[in-house]
């Protein structure tokens, strides 16, 4: 299934989620190197990069297709996330979220892609890791908030389409619902025309429209 | 078709209406702007009455609590009640490699235990009686665990289901939603009758006397909130097994277990129970004793009731840490305990509970989910063929497989734990299992299924052929999430998973069935007692830095239920364990004697000669030769004690402690030796004598002119180390201090010593020596980096 975002209906089935998870996946899946992210990840807590009540760091990479590395946080979780084999980070809010179902997805991809702006920041001068700008996949862990329907998914993309145009502007984005049926509302968005974009290109972008 | 021979309930029915939905526990395809946006409203009707108050109640609890109308020791044990238990890190302190920092949580102000912060995540433990699941509740697990915890299912040694990195407020919607599919973490945790375990096999065993399955849920269900199983001390594990000889069911090594028998009376066959009590792992292994050669099956539910009266009664509520059933049953003797149980099950009122579910067990009849079609023959390519010979094992009815499902460490994505109830619907009837070596396994499965199975398990990444093989390592969490945790036994297990796998074909067939099981510290979760090759945390100070190390623990016997436990050898530097577990290994593969058991190997060989091996071993280069000894393996934190709650004060690093207290573990080594040779006597004489070594050299720091009589050693110790409180452990408080104390008492009455004693001796007098080592870790100085 493939489709463009639709209209917001009338009548809504999507309220405000608690949990909502954004990914980006990694350009060079070979060369990833997870052990890395661990050291990594142990460092963004010595010294506070992200905001939020950090924890600990979690390691998964024995699990196939698992979380990878997860980043635990009171308010989140991040994760080299490896579902459907392709490596990637993704921000899942967990709770403490705030605002409109738009506020909460904008405030989702700008702390997405500011931990991956800051994960290429920190590994630039050896095997650096380079995530890909036209793509991102949405998860939504909250089925009372966001069920796993096609009314839910037209809704999503309707305020999805409004929040990613001011990431790529007139390139415009085509989103696919992928997944189990019985899993989590999850939506993988591509962008359709021409550009090209840095993550931290995105990151002023998603800054400027979460507000 | 039948389902598994657990009891359903009408929940099942809201599953026909098809459409996009699948399960309607979700909201998918359900959700409408008139339904409730509350899992309370939206799954009341489901969960029955009593489930529904019960968890309302505990929400209430939640409530109370945060209000300050709890203490934090009533609510900590309600919550425990609830499955809903803490979690490393809960105390809002952790060692981020460089400093002890607070977690500055949203609530600070709000703790929902003694010494545990409202916000800090923790972990929520789900019964499945047997760890049967059906492909409703797998879905419904999957849910839950990608919404409110990691999106990781981990199975424990004892068939639950462990959620980690969850939130106590989120927890009343999660009961409500395994609720709604039938399963409760109620009494998953406290001082309660917690998951009834059974061999996964029972039912379509080849060995089996007959299946205990119905039994197990007898008791499960019996024995769930009943009045007379409220009062306990401590927890009780129940389990069962088919057969005397494989060790799927454990029986051994739990507080009460029955293994199926079957004898003759009147002529006619009748049902019963070889049955056990007073086992447990922990700190001190027991062995369970045989309480009734056999025990009939109408009185299972009896004896189970009476057992649970004479332990609430009788058993230790104070010191938490001799308050197990295997306490009460050493103290008064199998027989007097024996006496007791049949003393007070002759008062028991009649409850038709006790033999009501006879009726449907007789009825019931070992019969195939599946009707085998025509049979489909394939010849199999080299992955499925290794994946056969490892994954695949007979039913005891013709034409059907049990297919284990490897799970690296015990854990399950949720997305693979979806795809595994498809593969459950389409393949087995809707019938898995979990099994005691954190696996799940597939019954009834068709043989000419199996090529068809394997792609369907390879696509989710669950058709890794090592399932019970030596690559196929139980831990438990250790320092990942464990409070207790001493040395990373998941790090430790990834690596040597890692390292077994690369061999791949190369590994002889000869290691490649070895069990290997670790834990994180002394109590037993990864069940190290009864490996080939196990391994217990502990820590060790070395050129004045804390380094993680693992106890080497030979000779344990998985089969025969736990048939019989290994000893501590040596402590090993945490880095030099893979290179440990190689040297072990070849020197079997090397010097094995015909179809030598592992366990009669290491009898054969000696203790002292395996030591040697790994002597080289236990050196420790300086931090700036290496410092990857200093951390725990995964972990690139500088190894600490800080995280279990041990401030790490002032003091001096002295080297004659050091070898005051090595000088005890080679005493407590040569008291294993003694036993392996058969001299009970003069093994409990030397353990005794390690356990003084230690005190002394401890003692010593505070009464440099203590001499050496037992008598003022043991006076010295108390006065300064155990009296003022030193030396108790954060944990378990004086417990291994008290150790020296009786076995003093026992050496000047006289001690009589049997192989078992003289065993449990060694055991404390091993502990005791690692409590001194704690004590020396957590008082001397830590040298700068």
């Amino acid at each position: 299934m493939s489709t463009q975002a639709a209209p917001v209906s009338e009548q809504r089935v999507v309220s405000e989620p608690q949990r909502v998870g954004v990914k980006v996946f990694v350009e060079d899946q070979e060369r990833f190197d997870r052990r890395r992210v661990i050291e990594v990840f142990h460092r963004w807590i010595q010294e506070n990069r992200l905001p939020g009540t950090l924890i600990d760091v979690h390691d998964y990479t024995h699990v196939p297709a698992g979380p990878g590395v997860v980043l635990i946080a009171h308010e989140w979780h991040l994760r080299t996330d490896e579902a459907g084999g392709r490596i990637g980070l993704e921000y899942e809010l967990k709770r403490c979220g705030e605002g409109t179902l738009a506020e909460r997805l904008g405030g989702a991809i700008v702390s997405v892609l500011e931990a991956a702006a800051t994960l290429e920041q920190d590994t630039a001068e050896e095997n650096p890791v380079r995530f890909v700008a036209r793509e991102m996949v949405f998860r939504f862990t909250d089925r009372l908030a966001v069920p796993t329907t096609e009314a839910a998914f037209d809704e999503v993309t309707g305020e999805l389409g409004g929040l990613l145009a001011n990431l790529y502007g007139d390139a415009g984005v085509e989103f696919e619902r992928v997944g189990h049926a019985q899993g989590p509302l999850t939506i993988h968005m591509r962008v359709v025309g021409e550009g090209d974009w840095s993550i931290g290109e995105l990151v002023s972008g998603a800054r400027s429209a979460a507000g | 078709m039948k389902h598994d021979s657990r009891s359903l309930t009408g929940y099942l029915d809201f599953h026909k209406d098809g459409s996009e939905k699948g399960n309607p526990m979700t909201t998918n395809g359900k959700a409408e702007t008139s339904e409730p946006r509350q899992w309370k409203g939206r799954l009341g009707s489901l969960l029955g009455d009593k489930l529904a108050r019960e968890i309302d109640a505990f929400e209430g609890h939640i409530e109370q609590k945060r209000a300050g109308q709890l203490t934090d020791e009533v609510f900590a044990e309600m919550r425990l009640r609830r499955g809903v238990y803490g979690q490393r890190y809960d105390n809002g302190q952790r060692h981020d490699g460089l400093n002890s920092r607070e977690l500055v949580f949203p609530n600070a102000h709000l703790t929902k235990g003694p010494g545990t912060q409202w916000d800090a995540p923790g972990m929520v433990r789900i019964k499945n009686p047997f760890g049967a699941m059906t492909a409703d509740q797998m879905d419904v697990l999957a849910e839950v665990a990608e919404e409110y915890a990691d999106a990781i299912l981990h199975v424990t040694t004892r068939q639950d289901i462990q959620l980690h990195f969850v939130h106590l407020e989120e927890t009343p919607d999660l009961m409500r939603r395994l609720g709604a599919v039938g399963i409760t973490s109620h009494e998953a945790c406290g001082n309660a009758v917690r998951n009834v375990t059974a061999c996964h096999l029972a039912g379509v065993c080849t060995t089996q006397t007959f299946d205990v399955t119905p039994y197990a849920t007898a008791v499960s269900d019996f024995l769930l909130g009943h009045p007379d199983a409220q009062e306990f001390g401590r927890k009780v594990k129940p389990a069962f097994s088919g057969c005397a000889d494989r060790p799927c069911g454990l029986v051994k090594m739990h507080d009460i277990g029955g293994i199926a028998r079957v004898r003759e009376v009147d002529g006619k066959e009748r049902r019963g129970f070889e049955f056990y009590v007073g086992g447990g792992l922990g700190a001190v292994p027991h062995q369970a004793e045989l309480y009734d050669e056999f025990l009939p099956e109408e009185e299972l539910l009896p004896t189970c009731q009476a057992i649970s009266r004479v332990f609430a009664r009788l058993g230790e509520k104070d010191v938490r840490s001799r308050a197990r059933l295997k306490f009460l049953v050493a103290k008064l003797g199998i027989e007097e305990f024996r006496r007791l149980v049949l003393e007070d099950r002759a008062g028991l009122a009649e409850d038709p509970r006790w033999t009501a579910y006879l009726d449907n067990v007789h009825k019931g009849h070992d019969g195939p989910l599946w009707q085998i079609e025509k049979a489909r023959d394939f010849t199999p390519g080299p992955e499925l063929k290794a994946w056969l010979g490892t994954n695949v094992a007979p039913q005891r009815q013709p034409g059907y497989k049990v297919v284990m499902v490897f799970l690296p460490l015990g854990d399950i994505t949720s997305d693979q734990m979806r795809g595994l109830a498809d593969v459950a619907r389409r393949f087995t009837g809707d019938t898995v299992r979990m099994t005691v070596e954190q696996n799940m396994a597939l019954r009834w499965v068709r043989e000419g299924d199996l090529p068809a199975l394997h792609e369907a398990l390879a696509d989710l990444d669950l058709a890794d052929a090592r399932a019970e093989t030596v690559s196929d390592i139980t831990a438990c969490p250790g320092t990942d999430t464990c409070k207790l945790g001493i040395s990373s036994s998941r790090g430790l297990a990834r690596v040597l998973m890692d390292r077994f796998n690369e061999r791949g074909d190369e590994l002889d067939e000869v290691i490649r069935g070895l069990r290997i099981k670790i834990s994180g510290c002394f109590n037993s979760c990864g069940q190290h007692h009864m490996a080939d090759i196990g391994f217990w945390g502990v820590s060790r100070k070395r050129n004045g830095y804390n380094v993680p190390h693992f106890q080497v623990v030979l000779g344990g016997q998985w089969a025969e239920n736990a048939g019989s436990y290994g000893l501590a050898i040596v402590a090993i530097p945490g880095r030099n364990i893979p290179v440990a577990t190689d040297r072990i290994a070849q020197h079997y593969v090397d010097d094995r004697e015909g179809d030598e058991s592992f366990q009669a190997f290491v009898t054969r060989v000696g203790k002292a000669s395996l030591r040697t091996l790994l002597e080289d071993l236990t050196e420790v280069p300086t931090f700036e030769e290496d410092r990857s000894f200093y951390s725990n393996w995964g972990d690139p934190r500088e190894f600490t004690l800080g995280d279990m709650g041990i401030g790490e004060c002032a003091g001096q690093v002295v080297s004659p402690v050091e070898f005051g207290l090595q000088a005890s573990e080679r005493e407590i080594f040569q008291a294993q030796d003694r036993l392996d040779q058969g001299d009970a006597t003069g093994a409990a004489d030397i353990a005794y004598r390690a356990m003084l070594i230690a005190a002394r050299t401890l003692a010593r720091q505070k009464e440099s002119d203590l001499g050496e009589s037992p008598d003022d050693v043991v006076a010295a110790f108390r006065t300064h180390l155990f009296d003022t409180g030193l030396f108790h452990d954060p944990y378990a408080g004086g417990k291994f201090g008290s150790y020296l104390f009786r076995v003093h008492g026992e050496g000047t009455d006289g001690f009589e010593a049997t192989p078992e004693r003289a065993r449990k001796r060694i055991e404390e007098a091993q502990l005791f020596v690692e409590a001194a080592h704690s004590y020396h870790v957590r008082t001397a100085e830590v040298l700068p980096v």
